[in-house]
């Protein structure tokens, strides 16, 4: 961030850079501090935190492999030795539910991602040149939008065939809209403000105006959608292989779980219920997270 | 039967393994019974009967006094004909078009109402005459006559003639058709496999008009004695439709045109289909039903239906709501265990490539299925231990004799992994396991367990992926085969193990091939000598199926129906097995079930 200008108006572009640098900073603090200050959102954190450990720890902390079952135990309820019970063919449902939620968060995160990685560059190219590479993408956008986006996973899928490689693919793929848009809208904007109108008449080049000037100013709604995207990823996941066209047994999906249980619920309630509690809970985590980081690291509260 | 009378509703003798002299029994019971009611005795024995030279069927008095039944004509106890609605669901992924000859394996659970076949098959396994009035072979039983039912119409008031099934059987092999089922026929009519490959012109497939427009003829390549069983997929289409309007009319209500009970009226997709009477009906069942709804739903979702009284039947439930079921005594009076159409399920192996061209691999994979505590977990009533291929109660079955060779021994299974160079699984490559699509619960858990068995017990991976039904067949009957591993069932089309035994044939369904098996197969077929010598055959010809692994086989389905207390007809009587259940092929023409089935008077008002 802190680079040097070599032309002459070094010492002001610096002082202006440090003051820039001090207020971001400052209002990243104060950001923490509202966020600290709502209580949903510090709930959020706590869950989302908790499911990163039993997900991501799942290795460690799960008392047995995914892929272990033992059919002669099936079928059981809740117990001291199962706690969440077993499935219908003897999985330890517990560790089911762990890895589950680990699916699912890998599944989150690398599909956001991909939505990232796509949606970024082409928001920052179509808000910064504008002209025909911006009519280009929002054509593209446009176009995109109009494939309601599950039936578009649901082709896909059935194309690429299941499994947890294609569906990060496949919910990236059809995800990067909303981040496209949000980054060029915030740059269009952005671009006619006076500090950049200064740089720009300062001699910057547009790389430089970009990523020094433009992309740290857009962040914020930036990361708050990355936040809120990561659950709705999570829950297409879900979608999708509750579907059957998802994630490949014996790799563990909350939403293949949600699926396969439909037809015991009735009597082995367990089965439903806790893979939906685990989704309900993911879900809430991240929403309260994006939720409060909105509120948060929104300008007009400065 | 000896048993049946006081073992009316216990069929353990059937499912638990039924001796080899009860399966004998039975045959020649069924094949006695068959020539006395003027069928041409469906399956074993045909032969020892003298079967060729003409003895056909004589036409059963009242042959074309069928068709709907009025108000006054309802059969005792049923309701009056506007309550006569027949709703049942269906699986809307396995369900793409409505006739046979279009796509055998994609079809709404109730299909195939809108043509007579040459002979349907009643509760019994028995074939009795329906578009067909007698039918006849020459002296070797390569040339089949078949004398049609001139008084049949189709609903555009054209005669149904032989040109509708020469028509017909054109467009199944034709190869720009690509039908998903030609092996059944290959091999069996004259040209009939050159034809499918493009050697020749369909025109010339063993399938003519015969004296006249009411004679059919088949010619077969071998003495074909079963060939008249194996009409039962003789539905016809209309020619003059198919010519004018393309093989989906019947998918359209403005195209449509019926020679069966039965019309299409709407096709909502994804939503509903029903069927209405076809009002110029002429063929020889008398149908009390007047109306069926099939209503199209994830088979998850059928038994929320049933219970919510939006449908009259559904089979397979899954194993907790048959526990529902079970607890209370009105509702364990509705659930109906038949034998289906002796189904088995079986995990097969594409035997042409690694690491399943290994016999040793094959047998290690054969060996660690726990059959035992599948029955006990999963199945339930809903199946039992496939140890072989033919299933109790089927002519030929041998589970008890073949019971060891895919026993479970884990330990065994390991031994062969080592010696097949995969000490403890380690270099065997990763697996996936291709589960045909829309499959019941019962199918899912038994992948799902034995994916679990094959890690904890071989320390193989295995994915498993469900694959969407037409995709799957399209891929298991590709040259070479593109299905590594799969899941899928057979059961039968004919009550006749060349039937069953067919499909592992050379050239048939997979693509595991041995001249020994096809040699058995094929001279037990046309044997025609004493029956107990034909079957002793076929279970030679088993036994090398069995040993030599092409699949591992997991469970006969003994499936269940819940079926609605207000429902009734001679249908749901016991057969000549004690079986009480909608038998197979269900309601459909090939079956006497449309005849045999009506709403009961019992029935609540407003059911649609």
């Amino acid at each position: 961030m802190i680079a040097t200008p070599s032309s002459a108006p070094k010492t002001l572009i610096a002082t202006a850079d440090r003051a820039v640098l001090k207020k971001s900073r400052s209002n990243l603090y104060y950001a923490f501090r509202r966020f600290r200050k709502q209580r949903l959102a510090m709930v959020g954190l706590v869950i989302v935190v908790f499911l990163m450990i039993i997900g991501f720890g799942a290795p460690l902390l799960a008392p047995t492999g995914y892929d272990v079952a033992d059919l002669m135990s099936a079928n059981q309820f809740p117990s001291r030795e199962f706690p969440l019970g077993t499935d219908t063919i003897g999985h330890n449902f517990l560790s089911r539910i762990m890895y589950g939620t680990r699916t699912s968060l890998f599944v989150g995160f690398a599909a956001v991602g991909v939505g990232m990685a796509i949606g970024i560059p082409l928001g920052l190219a179509a808000g910064l040149r504008g002209g025909w590479v911006d009519f280009a993408v929002m054509r593209l956008v446009d176009v995109m939008t109009a494939f309601p986006g599950l039936l578009f996973a649901i082709f896909l899928m059935t194309v690429l065939g299941a499994g947890v490689g294609n569906i990060i693919l496949v919910i990236g793929l059809t995800s990067w809209l909303t981040l496209c848009r949000l980054v060029r809208a915030q740059l269009l904007t952005l671009r006619e403000q006076d500090y950049v109108m200064a740089a720009r008449c300062l001699g910057a080049s547009e790389w430089s105006i970009a990523f020094r000037h433009l992309l740290p100013n857009a962040l914020a709604p930036v990361i708050v959608a990355i936040t809120l995207a990561v659950p709705t990823a999570i829950f297409a996941e879900a979608g999708l292989s509750y579907l059957g066209v998802g994630i490949n047994e014996p790799t563990p999906s909350l939403g293949k779980m949600i699926a396969d249980s439909a037809p015991f619920i009735r009597v082995y309630w367990h089965l439903g219920l806790f893979p939906t509690g685990a989704i309900a809970l993911i879900m809430l985590g991240f929403s309260f997270v994006g939720d409060g980081l909105r509120d948060a690291l929104d300008p007009r509260q400065a | 039967m000896s048993h049946t009378p006081d073992r009316a509703n216990d069929i353990s003798h059937l499912t638990s393994g039924m001796r080899n002299e009860d399966a004998t029994a039975l045959k020649t019971e069924m094949t006695r019974r068959g020539l006395l009611r003027g069928g041409a005795a469906a399956g074993a024995g045909l032969a020892a009967l003298g079967i060729f030279g003409g003895i056909g069927a004589t036409p059963v008095p009242g042959q074309s006094a069928g068709g709907f039944l009025s108000a006054q004509d309802m059969p005792e106890g049923a309701a009056a004909a506007e309550l006569q609605v027949y709703r049942v669901p269906s699986d809307p992924a396995n369900s793409k078009s409505l006739d046979f000859y279009e796509q055998v394996y994609g079809r709404p659970l109730v299909a195939d109402l809108f043509s007579e076949p040459l002979v349907r098959i009643n509760r019994n396994f028995e074939i009795e005459p329906a578009a067909a009035t007698e039918w006849s072979s020459n002296d070797d039983g390569t040339v089949w006559t078949f004398k049609l039912d001139q008084g049949l119409m189709w609903s555009d008031d054209t005669p149904v003639t032989a040109a509708d099934w020469v028509k017909t059987f054109q467009y199944a092999a034709d190869p720009e058709h690509a039908w998903d089922f030609t092996w059944f026929w290959a091999g069996d009519l004259v040209n009939f496999s050159e034809a499918i490959a493009g050697d020749v012109p369909v025109d010339e497939i063993g399938v003519r008009q015969g004296a006249d427009e009411f004679e059919l003829v088949f010619e077969t390549v071998n003495a074909a004695p079963y060939l008249p069983s194996k009409l039962l997929y003789s539905l016809p289409l209309s020619k003059k439709a198919l010519e004018e309007s393309g093989p989906l009319y019947n998918t359209n209500p403005d195209t449509a045109v019926s020679s069966g009970p039965f019309i299409i009226d709407e096709w909502l997709r994804d939503q509903s289909l029903t069927y209405k009477r076809n009002e110029k009906y002429t063929g020889s069942m008398e149908v009390p039903i007047q109306k069926v709804i099939v209503k199209f739903a994830a088979p998850n979702t059928w038994f929320t239906l049933y219970e919510a009284d939006q449908v009259d039947y559904i089979e397979g439930p899954a194993p907790a709501e048959l526990q529902i079921m079970e607890a209370d005594d009105e509702k364990a009076a509705q659930i109906y265990q038949g034998v289906g159409d002796f189904g088995c399920f079986y995990f097969f192996f594409d035997v042409d490539s690694a690491p399943f061209d290994d016999l040793k691999v094959r047998q290690a994979f054969s060996h660690v299925l726990d059959r035992e505590a599948m029955k006990q977990q999963i199945w339930g009533r809903q199946a039992n231990a496939a140890p072989s291929f033919l299933a109790p109660g089927f002519p030929g079955s041998n589970t008890e004799a073949l019971a060891d060779i895919q026993k479970f021994d884990p330990d065994l299974a390991k031994q062969l992994l080592e010696e097949a160079g995969f000490p403890n699984g380690e270099g065997f490559p990763s697996l996936t396991l291709e589960v045909r699509g829309g499959g019941s619960p019962v199918e899912i858990a038994t992948t799902q367990a034995y994916g679990s068995m094959l890690k904890q017990h071989l320390n193989i991976n295995v994915e498993i992926q469900n694959v969407d039904r037409e995709a799957f067949y399209d891929a298991l009957n590709a040259k070479p085969t593109q299905v590594l591993f799969g899941w899928i069932s057979y059961g039968m089309d004919y009550f006749d193990p060349s039937n069953m035994l067919g499909v592992w044939a050379s050239g048939g369904r997979h693509s595991w091939s041995n001249e020994d098996y096809d040699a058995k197969v094929k001279e037990a077929a046309v044997f025609l000598g004493d029956t107990d010598e034909r079957i002793a055959m076929f279970q030679e010809a088993e036994r090398i199926l069995v040993e030599d692994v092409p699949a591992v086989f997991a469970y006969f389905s003994t499936p269940i129906q819940l079926i609605k207390p207000y429902m009734a007809g001679p249908a749901l009587d016991a057969d000549d097995n004690g079986i009480t259940a909608v038998h197979w092929p269900g309601f459909t023409t090939m079956s006497t079930v449309p005849g045999e089935l009506f709403v009961g008077e019992d029935a609540p008002e407003g059911r649609s």
